[in-house]
């Protein structure tokens, strides 16, 4: 058995909204292998960029872990001080690439110069900027930019969208991290350019061995990326799978819908539409969250919380209709 | 005869202002946003136009409804030129054809209540002979989309993404139009209210015999939508023909490009593994002689450097605008 690279017990995290906890997320529990790209889908306001948030510390004041432990490497970085956090974890370990790549570029700065910050930090400060500019152009052609030399006296602007996102994930790969948490890091690009940083993206992981946690709402994405997915409604995982298997066999009743209603080029008949909204935060239904809109819900599902159980080797599911 | 039919279509934006521009002395820049594009929709069809951003999809749909002036080509709304249009034609034409735009939020009036924003058409159009039942008509409209009758009170920071849209649909169908430009209605929104709104949008289609100009650059959505598929890059159309052929017979090396990058659920492939096209779109300003995709395409030679191709019919109903096929 692999090492657990990450390891989340029971976490419940509150926002505070005009004086009150609201729970965003709760119950969850998810561990990543050494190496393994774990995909974590869901509609918008499901929890699942929260989630990534929490993990890297990155949430805002008003928010808070209720309850639960994140253990990462065998240690719990909950209780670790900010500043042991951002020495040994953050940009060390553990990297983020986010949805906007314009957002997260300086506009003011270089591109070479802002890839030379991170070599500079990960050296220590031991090394100079023009020791390793060298080492910045290798990383440039590495990630697939072409004619490095030239692009790394380049402003953001004058890079394209996908161009831009190379560079995110170049930054987030010098310190050779072992999670890499990407939220949506495609989701602003066209479809070849998509492919192409995926591509990029598959490649960099075999190589460095790295763990991710992918966040996406798009389905048809996370099948050719990852290898189990973990599927959140309403702050809750309520499946998690290979990814094949819950494909080919979803267990809980909102992994089914979310799968008929999703359009598929393969697909001719028509597409089904899950009834009512995603309740909001604060506002979640008493019982199983998902089942004021669950065509199979009966009495059990309005009073008692269904939790996680596996239910298949690998595979878990939150659904009182496995106990029937 | 074709309910709109588009001729030759040219849009070049120019810039040449800003004092920086004058002083340098460089001449304006022209980007040629569309260039040169023809095509025919029939009455109740759907024509989807793909492609990546930047192919100037956004510009053929705004050209269409004239809300942009073309710099040539010519429009034809049942048989008659839209540019010539007087000033009551206009209005009809405004009438008979609307608009889904993108953004569901900022194309709604912070300011009005649903209510207003739906029967602000008719009362532009004078469709309203008594206020008394103008309720009844907004709920009407509003039930057709999905939304009931309590929404007509709402303000649009009040509505979720998904009912933001629906408005937007009920305002676009308050008139009865013939002919409805949807640029990319579901972008943005989570996969259950899409698999909604396209339901929707094809329900009205049959029930009201509507003809569709759909902009999108989700594949999976157009094939469950179109019956007619027009693939731009750079401002050109280059393979234009029905929904099946393209997804299965396609010929334009770009189209094959671009739908090889279409991955289903049910496919058992990586993207570690996947071939994939390299580069990206070039920028319309300067764009590449002769055929605009030579630089990333697989099978250019010679004549695809300096002979731009026309787009010819590869078989009946299906044109491409490829050098290997003419």
């Amino acid at each position: 058995m692999p090492d657990k690279i990450l390891k989340i017990n029971d976490l419940a995290v509150e926002y505070k909204n005009k004086g009150k906890y609201l729970r965003v997320l709760q119950d969850i529990n998810l561990e990543l292998d050494s190496g393994e790209i774990l995909a974590l889908v869901g509609e918008s306001g499901s929890g699942k960029s929260t989630l990534g948030k929490t993990i890297l510390r990155l949430l805002p004041d008003s928010a808070r872990i209720a309850s639960g432990s994140i253990f990462f490497k065998g240690k719990d970085i909950c209780n670790l001080s900010e500043k042991d956090f951002n020495d040994q974890i953050r940009g060390q370990e553990m990297a983020m690439v986010i949805q906007n790549p314009q957002n997260a570029l300086n506009p003011v700065f270089k591109v070479g110069t802002q890839i030379l910050d991170v070599l500079y930090f990960k050296s220590k400060k031991q090394k100079n900027r023009k020791e390793l500019k060298k080492e910045a152009v290798e990383i440039l052609k590495k990630v697939g930019i072409s004619d490095p030399e030239y692009r790394f006296g380049e402003y953001p602007h004058q890079f394209s969208g996908g161009m831009k996102q190379r560079v995110m994930l170049a930054m987030a790969f010098i310190s050779n991290p072992s999670l890499l948490i990407a939220d949506e890091p495609t989701t602003a690009l066209d479809l070849t350019v998509e492919a192409q940083i995926l591509n990029l993206l598959s490649n960099l992981v075999e190589e460095y061995k790295t763990s991710i946690l992918y966040i996406s709402h798009d389905l048809g994405v996370v099948a050719g990326l990852s290898d189990r997915i973990a599927v959140m409604y309403a702050g809750r995982i309520v499946e998690v799978a290979q990814t094949r298997v819950l494909f080919d066999q979803p267990n809980h009743p909102y992994t089914e819908a979310l799968l008929n209603c999703l359009p598929d080029y393969q697909k001719t008949e028509e597409l089904q539409t899950i009834p009512g909204q995603v309740p909001d935060p604060g506002n979640y239904p008493v019982g199983c969250n998902f089942h004021p809109r669950c065509s199979y819900s009966f009495e059990r599902c309005r009073q008692e919380d269904p939790g996680l159980e596996e239910i298949d080797s690998e595979h878990f599911s939150a659904c009182f209709l496995n106990d029937c | 005869m074709a309910l709109v039919e588009v001729k030759n279509l040219k849009k070049y934006f120019v810039n040449n202002d800003g004092l920086l521009y004058k002083l340098a002395n460089k001449g304006p820049i022209r980007v040629k946003a569309v260039d040169d594009v023809s095509f025919k929709i029939e009455k109740e069809d759907t024509l989807a136009v793909v492609g990546e951003s930047g192919c100037g999809k956004t510009t053929v749909a705004r050209s269409v409804l004239r809300l942009i002036e073309p710099t040539a080509g010519e429009i034809l709304y049942k048989g008659r030129s839209i540019n010539n249009f007087n000033k009551q034609e206009l209005k009809t034409f405004r009438r008979d054809a609307q608009m889904i735009l993108q953004d569901p939020r900022s194309s709604l009036n912070p300011r009005f209540i649903v209510e207003e924003i739906v029967s602000e058409p008719l009362y532009i159009h004078d469709q309203i002979e008594d206020d008394s039942n103008l309720l009844d008509r907004v709920w009407e409209l509003l039930d057709l989309v999905g939304l009931s009758k309590r929404y007509s009170e709402l303000f649009p920071h009040e509505l979720s993404g998904g009912q933001a849209r629906r408005v937007g649909i009920a305002r676009a169908l308050a008139l009865q139009p013939e002919f409805i430009v949807c640029d990319e209605p579901t972008s943005g929104l989570d996969i259950s209210i899409m698999s909604a709104v396209l339901n929707l949008m094809k329900k009205l289609q049959q029930k009201y015999q509507l003809t569709y100009l759909w902009i999108s650059h989700n594949l999976h959505e157009v094939r469950y939508i179109s019956n007619k598929v027009a693939v731009m890059y750079l401002g050109k159309i280059v393979e234009i023909t029905d929904t099946d052929t393209i997804f299965n017979n396609s010929v334009h090396p770009y189209t094959e490009a671009l739908f090889s990058a279409l991955r289903g659920i049910n496919d058992d492939w990586n993207y570690k593994e996947h071939e994939i096209i390299e580069g990206e779109v070039p920028s319309p300003i300067n764009p590449p002689s002769g055929c605009s995709f030579h630089p990333r395409c697989k099978y250019s030679f010679d004549k695809c450097k300096k002979i731009e191709p026309e787009l010819k019919a590869v078989e009946s109903g299906h044109l491409a605008a490829c050098h290997l096929y003419n």
